[in-house]
């Protein structure tokens, strides 16, 4: 819809099209709602909004921890909740927006049950327990739903569950990762990892093919290997060899798979924003030890308005490589 | 993708040619539009370039920095100059990075000249004024879409800034809600500034996000410190959210050729007036809420998505908020959770009548 309406508006300003008729256009190729899709959006709209209102309700309720309630009551409620929403969900037609509601509010409901369970029992677990136990207990659902909100829910909740594990426990990763960018490294290999296999599933279930979800991973993980490079760049560890060898691979790849293969100039807009901030991390570090500041900024301000130039007009072939 | 392929140009250009709009074969392209997340890009580039040059004049000429005229005239000659430069017909990507670099340094350059972060009493006001009036003109003439954003924003903080410092806040939320509504419900109407305008709503509508979080909480912190405000109250800004909500629905109803007594009508201010009750407690939700509908009502799923993300942000941050007890917070989501589910069973029950409609459509 935004692609077809950005057509419209840029045919209008090269005035093949009446500017006097816009509304009139847009509206009779789709891009403004009409009478039925307003209600189909609003009472889709006011669906999400009320199943989210009520899960956020359930929550506050259980952190309020109100003593007039019994602990049995509270678990009859939160229970009595996730079963009223599988009930719905068995009961209405799967591909309805409202089933994908239904199940997403259980699965939700679900931690807020855990979270009840250590409350109430105060077992001693570690965080992190809370936040895996979740996302195990709600990946039959996840599976079950084909819906890319949920997982996108579950990747959420085992990123959080990797970040408290690692400040619990050194043990098992202790191993291999023994200092506080560790977590970084943790975090870029597991999203690298959700997000090629996310990848090859789009190809196979369409309902996973949404970009925006894809995207959001790509962002975790490139996050975090840009943040790593920064910070090997001005060692602060020691493997820095070995996280420049690591970039250089992975900037390459991301290159070619977005480029050549399954072009997506998302993945490489953010290639070039990852790239402009290590490369100037790199001449600041260069640039300042031990010379004058002044021409250093100077030059600085020059090399990132270069960098960006030059993305901008690399980005705008590929964009005109990929309309063709 | 966010931008047009060949396939789909086709398909539209067939759609219109169906419909009678258009005759003839399908145009050349003249130019690419880039998508949000390129431009994001060149603004954030323009923005740290801006931070190295302006530490550039920090450490090379401090005297534009210490004399407060020079640093307000050097800092607008380096505006104009960036002017100059964006305002060519054909210009390189090079010198258009250049130039938002430059203007973006001035523009420190003139906040440092008007001593604008040197103290927060009443005297400043009319200096922060001052900026805005300068971003607002900036965000008008400069023909730079990122530039505009970006001013369109500062324009609206600085006001709203200045307004607290007369001891008037909680509204300029409302303020920026009415500005908002009246730039995108009016998008189309005034199609021969569009560019300007769409550039514009995005740094008007960045402004009221970050207003009703960040910006709110920093005048709660202040008036707890002592800072009073003597004209606005709290409840003030939720009855006025409240007209600007009716505002909207009113002006999308007309668009639809809805009449006001209809029973469309009636359901769509009667469930307005419950938000806005709702809303008494809880104010963010009626910025998401607004922003949602005016970016669907015109097609824009940025808009749409930007008013979506904000409302979660708004619910999950209500946790954080000490006016009243977690128990009558969930009580008060509870029942918004179930009025807005009978609502939606209502639109699917009462309004699809006769329509033909289901939900399945996204």
């Amino acid at each position: 819809m935004e692609s077809k309406r950005s057509l419209i508006l840029q045919w209008i300003e090269q005035e093949v099209l009446n500017k006097n008729q816009v509304s009139n256009i847009l509206s009779a190729i789709g891009v403004l709602p009409d009478g039925l899709r307003w209600r189909i959006f609003l009472a889709n709209l006011t669906a999400w909004l009320g199943g989210l209102a009520l899960i956020f309700s359930m929550m506050f309720f259980i952190a309020y921890n109100w003593d007039a309630m019994g602990r049995f009551a509270k678990f009859a409620l939160v229970e009595f909740s996730i079963a009223l929403c599988m009930v719905a969900y068995w009961k209405i037609d799967k591909n309805k927006i409202t089933a994908k509601i239904s199940i997403t509010m259980a699965s939700i409901l679900l931690g807020v049950l855990l979270a009840l369970y250590g409350q109430t029992y105060q077992t001693g677990a570690d965080p992190w327990q809370l936040f895996f136990y979740w996302a195990l207990l709600m990946l039959p659902w996840a599976l079950v739903a084909q819906f890319v909100s949920m997982w996108l829910l579950w990747v959420l909740l085992l990123n959080l569950s990797l970040m408290l594990y690692f400040n619990a426990s050194g043990f098992l990763f202790g191993l291999f990762f023994n200092s506080i960018q560790d977590i970084f490294w943790l975090l870029f290999l597991f999203n690298l990892i959700i997000w090629v296999v996310w990848e090859f599933a789009a190809t196979k279930f369409q309902w996973l093919s949404e970009r925006w979800a894809i995207r959001l991973v790509a962002i975790t993980s490139s996050y975090s290997i840009s943040f790593l490079i920064i910070m090997a760049v001005f060692d602060q560890f020691s493997s820095e060899q070995q996280a420049i060898f690591l970039y250089i691979t992975w900037a390459v790849a991301i290159y070619f798979t977005y480029r050549k293969i399954s072009p997506d100039l998302f993945m490489l807009a953010g290639l070039c924003l990852s790239v402009i901030v290590v490369i100037t991390s790199f001449f600041v570090n260069i640039l300042f030890k031990g010379n004058d500041p002044i021409a250093g900024f100077f030059i600085l301000s020059l090399l990132v308005i270069g960098m960006a130039a030059a993305a901008a007009k690399w980005l705008k072939s590929v964009q005109k490589d990929m309309l063709v | 993708m966010s931008f047009p392929s060949s396939e789909k140009r086709t398909l539209v250009w067939n759609q219109l040619r169906e419909k009678n709009f258009v005759t003839g074969e399908i145009p050349e392209y003249e130019h690419i539009e880039s998508p949000w997340y390129v431009r994001l890009l060149v603004g954030f580039s323009g923005w740290l370039a801006a931070l190295f040059m302006l530490a550039f004049f920090a450490v090379g000429f401090e005297i534009v920095y210490e004399n407060k005229i020079l640093g307000f005239v050097f800092g607008s000659g380096l505006i104009f100059v960036a002017y100059k430069m964006l305002v060519k017909k054909s210009i390189s990507d090079f010198s258009s990075q250049f130039a938002l670099a430059i203007s973006f340094s001035g523009q420190a350059l003139l906040v440092f000249s008007l001593n604008l972060f040197e103290s927060f009493s009443g005297g400043d006001a009319i200096n922060w004024l001052l900026l805005a009036g300068i971003q607002f003109a900036l965000a008008w003439y400069m023909p730079n879409s990122i530039h505009r954003a970006w001013s369109a924003f500062a324009a609206i903080i600085g006001t709203n800034i200045a307004l607290a410092i007369w001891h008037i806040y909680f509204i300029q939320t409302v303020f920026i809600m009415f500005v908002v509504a009246i730039v995108w419900l009016n998008e189309f109407k005034w199609i021969e500034q569009h560019k300007k305008i769409k550039a514009m709503g995005y740094g008007f509508t960045l402004a009221l996000l970050y207003q009703a979080s960040w910006g709110n909480t920093k005048f709660l912190l202040l008036s707890l410190s002592g800072y009073k405000s003597n004209m606005a109250q709290p409840w003030l800004r939720e009855l006025l959210a409240g007209l600007v909500i009716l505002y909207v629905v009113f002006e999308l109803l007309k668009r639809q050729s809805i009449k006001i007594p209809s029973r469309v009508a009636i359901i769509s201010l009667a469930g307005s007036i419950i938000l806005i009750f709702a809303s008494m407690k809880m104010f963010g939700i009626t910025v998401g809420v607004v922003i949602i509908l005016l970016g669907y009502a015109n097609g824009n799923r940025i808009l749409t998505s930007l008013g979506i993300a904000s409302l979660i942000y708004y619910i999950s941050a209500y946790y954080y908020s000490l006016h009243i007890t977690l128990l009558d917070k969930s009580q008060l989501l509870a029942i918004l959770g179930i009025l807005l589910l009978l609502a939606s069973w209502l639109i699917r029950r009462v309004l699809f009548v006769n329509l033909g409609g289901n939900d399945n459509a996204k």
